[in-house]
């Protein structure tokens, strides 16, 4: 379990995130939405280990995050960020076996590929092993880092009690790239018992993907809950600064799903 | 039903082809073709050695009937010719060794020592060296003044690194345009003060100094040796000890660090590795150019861009690569000889045209 209590980051006498308390159990996927400049980058930075916090604290597993050294971190946690760009043409293999850099002392280099290929079959990516990035689409290799992301966090081939954090996965993609990502992860919540934390700007996947939400604004926790009970039309429509007509009527539907969370998958 | 035949036959050459490559481009590959072309390099230049001389010369020296020093074979092959040799591979392995290794960190495949300054620094520093030395002292000549000079040459490439990491890097992303802009800023400045120090300068020194400029293996010793080939080795073992961070950093800063990897101490060991390579070698051969630019990427095409591989194959197919250009360089003008920095510049220059036109789409 990943706890956060009470979380408070400071920038130059400003509190960027203040008093923000959440928790992600093994399987669960919990989002955060809110506005830009809410600090939704900045509270999964120090949920990362990435940044200080000022206040409160982070445990993950019941360990605080700052009594231990980043490659242990790097074990229960993985980090997924927006498009990565590679400067050379690189097997796909290759770059899922860069997650493996955590363990590359206590296992040889035919245990670290079958970890992969595993990671990679989890994404249903099997089949691109040989394949060269630069040939994949953006959806393709957005799934090969998070199989990368994934063998960083296995160990003995379960990633139950693991994390992945992910800043905007979706943003720059089409509907149809947005709606698998997500089943993906929920599949991975679902089957692996991954613990999922992900920011979203995009209302509509929250609602239908999310165990809990966490609504940021101005670093403050406005709600954090179920989907149903967070995403009230009243409070979106004064966190967004909305006008009535946009948002009437939109979450009664999606909420009680449009599209089943598993059926892209 | 023709085409997928034919679609199959073609693909199985194409396969023979990149086999070939493959066995080629392994490190043992490419072991086996620098010892031959160490082999090769002995016997070849301005004065040919035939091997049954070179064999009986042997023989005779063995069994104590003559001493090196009076046969004209053996002193020309273990006083002139093999310590030529071994700075080939040496300097051709620091090289392209480096360049691998600051390709990695800069995460750009045009990142050559000599195009972003390194060089021009290391010899700036050493020309300054040269001159104020002797204006001072007279140990030029003497094994203190080779220690002085490649310490001032790894100095100076140094702190050309520093600074066009420093220029070229914001938030842990490198920019080509501000690494290749400030790679010709300091390479006009190191350019400039070399200029300036030549007027500083007497007849023999400007001689020396315009053999920096233009690159060359010739007039090496076995003294100068002794300082050289530590100073490369430790500066690959450095590299080779951080390849499993250089492979985290092609992903970005960021993500290595989320990988949990100490990439601020990985940086720093990586640029004072590779300034201690381009160090020394500018130290002994001057500005050689393109080597380290040529040389990773011909690895990466056949092997992909992982650094442990990438650093140790570079440094040996660097090896056979200058040995090959300075066999070139010493018998085409027979008896006189080119400088070894024109050979790789006019095989180098068009491959980074070609590099640049492949590239010309991500760098607009």
């Amino acid at each position: 379990m990943v706890e956060a209590k009470r979380v408070g980051v400071q920038i130059s006498n400003r509190w960027i995130v203040k008093e923000v308390s959440f928790t992600i159990e093994p399987g669960q996927l919990v989002s955060i939405i809110g506005p830009n400049g809410a600090g939704k980058s900045t509270l999964l930075k120090v949920i990362a280990g990435e940044r200080a916090l000022h206040h409160g604290h982070v445990q993950i597993n019941g360990q605080d995050i700052r009594n231990h050294p980043s490659s242990e971190i790097a074990r229960l946690r993985g980090v997924l960020s927006q498009q990565l760009h590679l400067p050379f043409s690189m097997k796909v293999i290759e770059v899922v076996m860069l997650g493996r850099y955590p363990y590359r002392k206590k296992e040889t280099n035919a245990q670290s590929r079958l970890i992969a290929l595993q990671c990679l079959e989890d994404v249903g990516m099997a089949s691109f092993e040989n394949r060269q990035m630069e040939t994949l689409s953006g959806g393709e290799q957005q799934r090969v880092h998070l199989a990368r992301v994934l063998t960083q966090i296995s160990i003995e081939n379960s990633t139950k009690n693991r994390y992945l954090l992910l800043d905007e996965p979706t943003a720059s993609q089409d509907i149809t790239q947005k709606y698998r990502l997500l089943s993906l992860l929920k599949y991975l919540c679902k089957e692996k018992g991954v613990g999922v934390l992900i920011i979203l700007h995009d209302l509509h996947l929250a609602a239908q993907y999310s165990d809990q939400i966490l609504l940021l604004k101005n670093g403050s926790a406005l709600a954090y809950g179920q989907p149903q009970k967070v995403l009230s039309r009243h409070r979106i429509q004064e966190v967004f600064d909305l006008p009535e007509d946009i948002y009437a009527g939109t979450f009664n539907n999606t909420i009680q799903g449009l599209v089943h969370p598993l059926s892209f998958f | 039903m023709s085409t997928p035949i034919q679609y199959i036959e073609t693909n199985n050459k194409h396969w023979v082809l990149q086999d070939l490559l493959g066995i080629l481009m392994s490190r043992k590959g490419l072991t086996i073709a620098l010892l031959l072309s160490m082999f090769c390099s002995l016997f070849v230049g301005a004065y040919v050695v035939p091997f049954s001389e070179f064999y009986t010369s042997l023989i005779e020296w063995f069994y104590g009937e003559k001493g090196i020093a009076s046969d004209p074979f053996l002193y020309m092959l273990i006083y002139i010719r093999l310590p030529r040799v071994v700075l080939s591979v040496v300097v051709g392995g620091g090289l392209a060794a480096a360049g691998a290794a600051i390709q990695g960190l800069f995460r750009n495949p045009l990142a050559d020592p000599a195009l972003i300054g390194l060089t021009s620094g290391a010899m700036t520093f050493a020309v300054a060296g040269i001159v104020f030395a002797s204006l001072f002292m007279e140990i030029v000549q003497s094994f203190l003044g080779y220690t002085l000079i490649t310490f001032l040459a790894f100095i100076g490439s140094l702190l050309s690194t520093l600074l066009v990491y420093w220029l070229a890097t914001k938030k842990g992303r490198t920019s080509v345009t501000t690494m290749l802009l400030a790679g010709i800023a300091v390479t006009a400045l190191g350019g400039a003060l070399t200029g300036l120090m030549t007027y500083f300068s007497s007849e023999d020194e400007l001689r020396d100094i315009t053999f920096w400029t233009l690159g060359s293996l010739a007039g090496v010793s076995w003294q100068m040796l002794a300082i050289i080939i530590p100073m490369v080795l430790i500066a690959i073992s450095i590299l080779l000890f951080y390849a499993p961070q250089l492979d985290l950093m092609l992903l970005g800063e960021q993500e290595a660090a989320y990988m949990g990897s100490n990439i601020q101490q990985a940086k720093w060991a990586v640029i004072g590795g590779v300034a201690l390579a381009v160090g020394a070698c500018v130290a002994v051969s001057g500005v050689i150019a393109f080597v380290a630019l040529v040389v990773p990427h011909l690895i990466r095409l056949v092997k992909g861009p992982r650094h442990h591989n990438l650093i140790l194959s570079a440094a040996l197919l660097g090896g056979v690569l200058l040995l090959l250009a300075d066999m070139f360089a010493r018998t085409i003008i027979a008896p006189a000889e080119l400088p070894i920095g024109i050979i790789t510049a006019l095989i180098g220059a068009p491959f980074f045209i070609g590099l640049l036109l492949k590239k010309r789409d991500q760098l607009w």
